[in-house]
C-alpha cells in the first residue's frame, strides 16, 4: 500500500467514523450566559430563541451536556457530648478520629462495630451502636465549579414545563450530598424510608431543581431504628456529566475500607468498583476536565519506613467512563496528626488538594501541563483547618480557622476565621479579613466573581460577602449548613443538616437562599 | 433611531451552538476516540470561548482551534499523569487516545475497524496531526500554527504517523 492509498483509507475511515456519531442533544452551557454576553453588549437575544426564553427543559439524563460542576459532601462529625478541646466542632471525614475526645472515639467505634457487610451482595447494613451514637454537628464540602464565564445576568429563571415524574422522590427523603454538572442537571443523595429501614436514595433533576425524580442508587441501607443522622460518616455522590457518576462511603475508621460505586447511565444502575487501595478510606473524590480524581489514605503498614505519622495517602485518577484508576506520581505527606481530611477542589483541568490533619499539613496542585505536584496550601501557618474554593483557574478563596490547634498566623487573632484570596492560581494568598461565625464547614466563590464568597458555618448558616470580604451578611440563618457551592454565578446549592436535613438553593447570586423540596 | 432591518440581525451564541456544536463533537471524537469525552471537551470549549468572545465575532475558527487544543491537552494529561512503571496499569486507550475507555454510546459503523484501531493506538500528537491534515484538510502551515510548532515538525510527524499506521495495519 502506497502513501496515497493509505491516506485515502485514512480519510474514508475518519469520515465514516465522524458521520456515524450522533452526538447527544446538547444545549448552550447556560442560557443566562448567552444572555449575559448579549446584555454586556447592550443587545438582546432574538425573541423566541431558546436562550431568550430560558433553558429548554426538561433535559434527558442522556449524558450530553455541560460540565459545570458542583459537588457537595456531607460528613458526620463529632458525637454528641464534649466538643473538641478547642470548643469548636470541626469538619472531619469520620467521627472516630476527627475529634479529640475519647468519648467521641468510643461512640464512633461503636458505630463502626455495628456495620456489617452482607457477603457478596455489596450491601451495607448498619445496626444501632450499643452506646450513644454520634449526631451530626458539622458537615462540609468542597466546591467544584467548572470553568464558566463571568456573568452578571439575571438568575437563570426557568419556565420549564413540568417534568414527567415516573419515579417521584419518596416521602421522607433526607438529602445529604449534592452534585451538579450544569445549571440544570444535578443529583442529590440521601436516605429515604424503605422496608429495610432507610435506604440510599438518589434524586435527579434536569431543570435546575424545579422538578426531581428518583433514579437508581447503590444498595445501601440503615437498619430500622437507626436514624439517618447516624449514617455513614462519608456518604457522597459525584457526577462528571449526565452519565458518569460515583457514590462512595467511608464506614468510619481507617481500618475499614471505603466502598465505591459507579454509574454510566445517569444513575439508573450502579456497580461496585474494586477497593481503590487495600483497606483505604476515600477522603475525597471529584471530577472535572474529563477525569475523576480520588484521594485515598490508609494506615501505615507495619514496619514501614517511608510512612510518617499514622497514614499514607495516594491520589488516584481515571478518565471519566473508564473506571480504571491509576496513581498520580505525587504521594503527598500527610503529617503526624490523627485526623486526616483531604479536600479536593477542581476547576476544569486545574485542581488543588488540601490535606488537613488537625492543621493544614500539605497540599498538591493539579495543572494540565504538569499533573499533580507539590503545593503550599493556604492556611498552612494558621494552626487550624482550611477550606478552599475556586472562582476560576486562577482565583481562589480560602477560609482558615486560625489558631484552632496551633499558633495562628502572625497578627491574626486565634479563634477567628480569616478569609484569604489568591489571584495567581494559589501560588500566593493574601489575607482579606475576618469571617463571621464559629465553625466554618465549607466555602464557595461565584464563578467569575472572586469577590462573591459564601461560607457555610455550623452555627450561623450562610455568611456571604459581595465585596471581597470587606463586609459580610447572614444570607441564610435557618439551620446549620454543611456544604455550599455555586453552580453558576447566579445559582448555588447547599446542604442543611440541622435541625433537619434539607436541600437549599439560591438563584440570585447568593443573596437569598431557600429550601427546595423534592 | 434608524430602522436597521436585516443588516442588524444579531448572531447569538444559540445560533452558533446549533451550527457548530455537532461538528465540533465529531472532530473531538476523532481526536479522542471517546464520544463522551468529546462532548465534554466541546461543551467546555464553548464555556471558555463564550467568556472571551462575542457571538458576532465569528468565533467558528477559534472554536475549532480551541477544541483541537482541548483534545490535545486532554491527551497530554492522560499521558503525563502516569508514574514511571505504571504504564502497564494504564489501559491502552488512555495511552493511545481513548479507545480503551468504556465508550459510551460509541458508534459502531463497521467499516475499516483495522484503520480505526490503528489510529487509536497512535500517540496523541501524531493522531492529532493526522486528523487535522486528513479530516479537516488543514494545511501544514495551519497545523503548525495551531499546535505551536514548526512546519517541518508537522511534516516529519505526519510521515512518522503514516508509517506507524502502515506498520500496524500490515502487521
Amino acid at each position: 500500500m502506497n502513501d496515497d492509498e493509505l491516506i485515502q483509507r485514512l480519510r474514508r475511515t475518519l469520515e465514516e467514523r465522524a458521520d456515524s456519531l450522533q452526538p447527544s442533544p446538547g444545549h448552550l452551557p447556560a442560557a443566562d450566559w448567552g444572555q449575559a454576553a448579549a446584555a454586556r453588549d447592550g443587545r438582546l437575544e432574538r425573541p423566541g430563541s431558546p436562550a431568550a426564553n430560558g433553558p429548554v427543559g426538561p433535559f434527558p439524563l442522556d449524558g450530553s451536556g455541560p460540565l459545570e460542576r458542583q459537588t457537595a459532601e456531607y460528613m458526620l462529625l463529632p458525637p454528641t457530648g464534649p466538643v473538641p478541646i478547642t470548643g469548636r466542632a470541626r469538619r472531619r471525614p469520620w467521627p472516630v478520629i476527627g475529634v479529640a475526645t475519647l468519648a467521641a472515639a468510643a461512640a464512633a467505634a461503636a458505630v463502626v462495630a455495628g456495620l456489617t457487610l452482607s457477603g457478596g451482595s455489596q450491601h451495607l447494613r448498619f445496626t444501632p451502636p450499643a452506646t450513644n451514637p454520634p449526631a451530626p454537628q458539622q458537615a462540609a464540602g468542597t466546591t467544584l465549579p467548572h470553568p464558566g464565564p463571568a456573568t452578571t445576568s439575571a438568575p437563570a429563571t426557568t419556565a420549564a414545563p413540568p417534568a414527567p415524574r415516573p419515579n417521584p422522590v419518596p416521602a421522607g427523603f433526607e438529602p445529604f450530598s449534592v452534585t451538579f454538572v450544569s445549571a440544570y442537571d444535578g443529583w442529590v443523595l440521601g436516605w429515604a424510608p424503605c422496608p429495610a429501614g432507610r435506604c440510599a436514595t438518589l434524586a435527579a433533576t434536569s431543570d435546575a431543581g424545579h422538578h426531581w425524580a428518583e433514579v437508581g442508587a447503590p444498595d445501601i441501607s440503615l437498619a430500622p431504628g437507626h436514624g439517618s443522622d447516624l449514617g455513614v460518616p462519608a456518604f457522597q455522590v459525584r457526577f462528571a456529566d449526565r452519565r458518569d457518576g460515583w457514590v462512595y462511603t467511608s464506614p468510619g475508621a481507617s481500618h475499614l475500607a471505603s466502598r465505591l460505586w459507579s454509574t454510566h447511565d445517569g444513575g439508573t444502575t450502579w456497580s461496585q468498583l474494586p477497593d481503590p487501595m487495600e483497606g483505604a478510606t476515600i477522603g475525597d473524590l471529584e471530577a472535572a476536565g474529563g477525569f475523576v480524581h480520588m484521594v485515598v489514605y490508609g494506615p501505615c503498614p507495619a514496619g514501614s519506613s517511608g510512612c510518617q505519622g499514622q497514614f499514607q495517602e495516594e491520589i488516584l485518577f481515571a478518565a471519566v467512563g473508564s473506571d480504571h484508576f491509576v496513581p498520580a506520581a505525587l504521594a503527598p505527606s500527610v503529617g503526624a496528626g490523627p485526623a486526616l481530611s483531604p479536600q479536593v477542589t477542581l476547576w476544569g483541568g486545574y485542581g488543588w488538594l488540601i490535606n488537613d490533619n488537625r492543621e493544614v499539613v500539605s497540599g498538591a496542585r493539579l495543572t494540565p501541563a504538569a499533573g499533580w505536584s507539590s503545593w503550599t496550601a493556604p492556611c498552612t501557618t494558621s494552626g487550624g483547618a482550611g477550606y478552599a474554593a475556586a472562582a476560576s483557574a486562577t482565583d481562589l478563596a480560602a477560609v482558615c480557622a486560625e489558631g484552632m490547634w496551633g499558633p495562628p498566623d502572625r497578627g491574626i487573632p486565634a479563634g477567628r476565621n480569616w478569609l484569604f484570596t489568591s489571584s495567581d492560581g494559589g501560588a500566593s494568598f493574601q489575607a482579606a479579613g475576618p469571617v463571621p461565625g464559629q465553625n466554618p464547614a465549607s466555602i464557595t466563590v461565584a464563578p467569575g466573581h472572586p469577590g462573591t464568597v459564601v461560607v457555610a458555618d455550623g452555627q450561623v448558616g450562610l455568611q456571604a460577602t459581595f465585596d471581597g470580604g470587606r463586609t459580610w451578611q447572614t444570607v441564610y440563618g435557618d439551620g446549620s449548613i454543611g456544604f455550599v457551592g455555586f453552580t453558576t454565578a447566579q445559582q448555588g446549592v447547599a446542604i442543611r443538616y440541622s435541625p433537619v436535613p434539607a436541600f437549599v438553593m439560591t438563584r440570585d447570586g447568593g443573596h437569598t437562599w431557600t429550601t427546595v423540596g423534592f | 433611531m434608524e430602522p436597521c432591518g436585516l443588516a442588524c440581525e444579531v448572531v447569538t451564541w444559540t445560533d452558533i451552538y446549533k451550527a457548530e456544536r455537532d461538528g465540533l463533537v465529531r472532530l473531538a471524537y476523532l481526536m479522542t476516540g471517546s464520544p463522551a469525552v468529546a462532548e465534554d471537551l466541546v461543551q467546555d470549549t464553548f464555556v471558555r470561548v463564550m467568556a472571551r468572545l462575542d457571538a458576532d465575532a465569528s468565533p467558528g475558527a477559534y472554536l475549532r482551534r480551541s477544541v483541537i487544543n482541548a483534545c490535545y491537552s486532554w491527551h497530554r494529561r492522560a499521558w503525563r499523569e502516569v508514574r514511571p512503571g505504571d504504564d502497564d496499569r494504564l489501559g491502552a486507550g488512555v495511552r493511545a487516545g481513548g479507545s480503551g475507555f468504556r465508550a459510551v454510546a460509541e458508534p459502531d459503523p463497521g467499516g475499516d475497524v483495522e484503520m480505526w484501531d490503528a489510529l487509536n493506538r497512535l500517540p496523541p500528537r501524531r493522531r492529532s496531526i493526522l486528523v487535522m491534515r486528513y479530516y479537516l484538510d488543514m494545511s501544514e502551515a495551519d497545523v503548525a500554527a495551531t499546535l505551536g510548532c514548526r512546519v517541518g515538525t508537522v511534516k516529519s510527524t505526519t510521515h512518522r504517523a503514516l508509517a506507524d499506521l502502515r506498520k500496524m495495519i500490515e502487521r
